[in-house]
């Protein structure tokens, strides 16, 4: 437990109260519109959204999570969160194209890309995904909080939860977006500040650089200090070939949308860009703070190890980082740290508050229940669904904490399954909607099979991760591309209105020669000749 | 309940949410297509 | 850097062209120095501060490279947007 001074608290007061002033403040812009309240009427600049990447993507579990795999594997363990890197190439690929397609969400951009029957069903299927899996990570970050507060206050898990996740919800219920915004932009400026201040204390509290160096040295331990120490090709616990399979997942991905988890809170960052440049600036910069933010976070792991080298349990080390700032902060400042610790809680909390809000209004409510539904109107079932989303999390965070556990690993191998039908259909003119349902369809049926029944009837062995991604990926082509081969073309004239304002990247021939023989484009030729 | 038992049921739940999204489609959709054909 | 464009038309940025394609490559390069930089300069490594230094000039170079064209894309995308935003609404009320 930690004793908290005045000072502590004063802090911690101070904070709480300017992170939900601020958020509110922006109450009569988020009412304006449901374009306000969801995407903060399209007119940010790119550094709002960019610091909303960083603090959404910096959760209370997130530090745990960094810690864990960095006292395990040293600096190499730092390619375990290198999955952000997707946005190197996002930024100025499927982010340019996603932002110029206009749509709110990503299920709204299936009706652009897609037509007819099929696009509605992927436009559903995703809202409903989308609104599951935003309640789930309330959920699962709420009680990553409650845990937080048990362990430095000794309160029961359901307080730090409840309690938490309702003053954030007094921001984003009334701001909407424009609050998640504001706030995030505030709490991304306390959180960076704190993690270079407790890294940097922690590194000197461990004898500052040198002496980590020699106590590793002294420990046999030295390969920890090298980023590239694999254990084998395809051996031991850390292999070159997953470090390359990591490698590719991350940076081809960038040319899809849905490649990685973090594209949905993505694409809403995107939309509310003033701009298609402000758009890939936000992403390319929020995604490059987390970047610097993980290494930060992995030198003050190693201090942290160099202090404490023989901790065998998970649970234990992974609280290397709050340990690092409660036991060495001196006194008064760890009010301050308690209050970034909330600041980082707050803003993963509002994002997912009103990105799963955005689904449930826009696509489902709106799209299917209501569409001559007016702005006040779709406010207001913003403003309820943001509501229904909270209550459910709180239930969800209490009574499902083993399912939240199991839905983590889930995440990653459906991940896999949809990787690369979620690239083809940005760069491929012919992949049509029946082939991206299918993949995610026969993603469930690979899944069971190659995770759980082969296995299980020792069929096959249980295989490391990298390697049941690749065996997915290659079952799901066989499913989902005669699929698509068997199944109409999507409608020319839909096609040559997505080419047009989107301008996608890839195999788009056709669609485009049909766009200039209409006279929607110019073609190579007439630009050469300046006709 | 093996770690892998639990990825896919914990997958599988996700799953159904999607599943209900995509009902949901179907039948709006169904019911704009017949309004849309009895217009005209 | 000569090669690289400076004046796009809005025709010419709509279209990929080699400095996305070298946008595609440096980018990663930068985030992947910046993660090692960053690391193995906390700990006062010589070369830390030289992988640092390199993932900053490549981030500049990159900036120099694609600035020019986002920019084009984007002055006349905007004069778009309006007449977009009005099909979409269109779409999401079933008025298509």
């Amino acid at each position: 437990m930690v004793v908290f001074r005045f000072l502590d608290w004063l802090w911690l007061v101070i904070f709480i109260a300017l992170m939900i002033v601020c958020g509110t403040l922006f109450y009569r812009l988020g009412k304006r519109s449901m374009s306000d309240f969801f995407l903060a009427g399209r007119g940010l600049p790119w550094w709002l959204p960019a610091s909303s990447v960083y603090a959404t993507h910096s959760a209370t579990d997130t530090p745990m999570w960094v810690s864990g795999v960095i006292y395990q594997y040293g600096l190499r363990g730092i390619w375990y969160t290198f999955f952000s890197a997707w946005c190197a190439i996002s930024a100025f690929a499927s982010t340019r194209i996603f932002r110029r397609s206009l749509a709110y969400t990503q299920a709204e951009w299936q009706t652009l890309r897609f037509s007819g029957l099929g696009a509605e069903l992927l436009r559903g299927w995703i809202a409903g995904w989308q609104v599951f899996m935003n309640m789930f990570v309330l959920g699962w970050v709420g009680i990553a909080m409650g845990k937080v507060c048990q362990f430095l206050f000794g309160w029961p898990e359901w307080l730090g939860l409840i309690l938490f996740s309702s003053l954030c919800a007094v921001y984003v219920l009334t701001a909407g977006y424009w609050g998640v915004v504001m706030a995030d932009f505030q709490q991304g400026v306390i959180a960076f500040s704190v993690i270079i201040i407790v890294s940097i204390w922690g590194i000197v509290a461990a004898g500052g650089p040198q002496g980590i160096m020699n106590k590793l040295e002294s420990l046999g331990q030295s390969w920890r200090l090298n980023p590239f120490a694999f254990s084998g090709v395809t051996s031991g616990e850390f292999p070159l070939a997953w470090f390359l399979t990591m490698l590719v997942i991350a940076l081809i991905g960038g040319f899809g949308m849905g490649t990685s988890i973090d594209w949905y809170p993505e694409a809403q960052r995107i939309q509310s860009a003033k701009t298609v440049r402000d758009a890939s600036y936000s992403i390319w910069a929020g995604s490059a703070l987390i970047v610097v933010r993980n290494s930060l976070w992995a030198v003050a792991i190693l201090a942290f190890f160099s202090l404490y080298p023989n901790i065998q349990s998970t649970a234990e080390y992974e609280m290397a980082w709050y340990r690092l700032g409660f036991e060495f902060l001196p006194v008064g400042l760890v009010g301050f740290f308690f209050a970034a610790i909330v600041a980082i809680h707050l803003s993963t909390i509002s994002t997912h508050l009103n990105l799963g809000a955005s689904y449930a209004t826009r696509d489902l409510y709106h799209h299917y229940f209501k569409p001559k539904a007016s702005e006040k109107e779709l406010v207001w079932v913003g403003r309820i669904s943001t509501l229904i989303l909270l209550i459910g999390s709180f239930f969800y965070g209490l009574m499902m904490q083993e399912i939240t556990q199991w839905l983590i690993f889930a995440i990653w191998i459906m991940t896999a399954g949809i990787w690369l039908p979620s690239i083809l259909q940005v760069i491929w003119w012919r992949f049509n909607s029946w082939g991206y349902l299918s993949s995610w369809i026969a993603n469930l049926g690979l899944s069971w099979l190659i995770v759980w029944i082969l296995p299980e009837f020792h069929v096959i062995p249980q295989l490391p991760d990298y390697l049941r991604f690749w065996i997915m990926m290659i079952l799901g082509f066989l499913i989902y591309i005669p699929v698509t081969f068997l199944t109409p073309t999507e409608d020319m004239d839909r096609l040559v209105k997505y080419y047009v304002m989107s301008r996608p990247i890839g195999w788009w021939k056709p669609v485009r020669e049909e766009a200039e023989r209409r006279g929607l484009l110019r073609s190579n030729y007439e630009q050469r000749e300046g006709k | 309940m093996t770690q892998s038992l639990s990825v896919v049921l914990g997958m599988s739940i996700a799953y159904f949410f999607s599943f209900l999204g995509l009902l949901l489609a179907y039948f709006s959709c169904r019911k704009k297509y017949k309004n849309k054909r009895a217009k005209k | 850097m000569g090669w690289i464009k400076k004046k796009w038309t809005a025709q010419e940025a709509d279209r990929w062209t080699k400095e996305d394609y070298l946008t595609f490559i440096i980018s990663p390069l930068v985030y992947f120095l910046l993660a090692i930089g960053v690391a193995l300069s906390l700990l006062l490594l010589w070369y830390g501060w030289i992988i640092l230094g390199a993932s900053l000039v490549l981030l500049v170079i990159m900036v120099k490279i694609i600035d020019p064209k986002l920019k084009a894309i984007s002055e006349d995308y905007e004069i778009k947007q309006k007449k977009y935003l009005e099909d979409l609404e269109k779409i999401a009320r079933w008025e298509e």
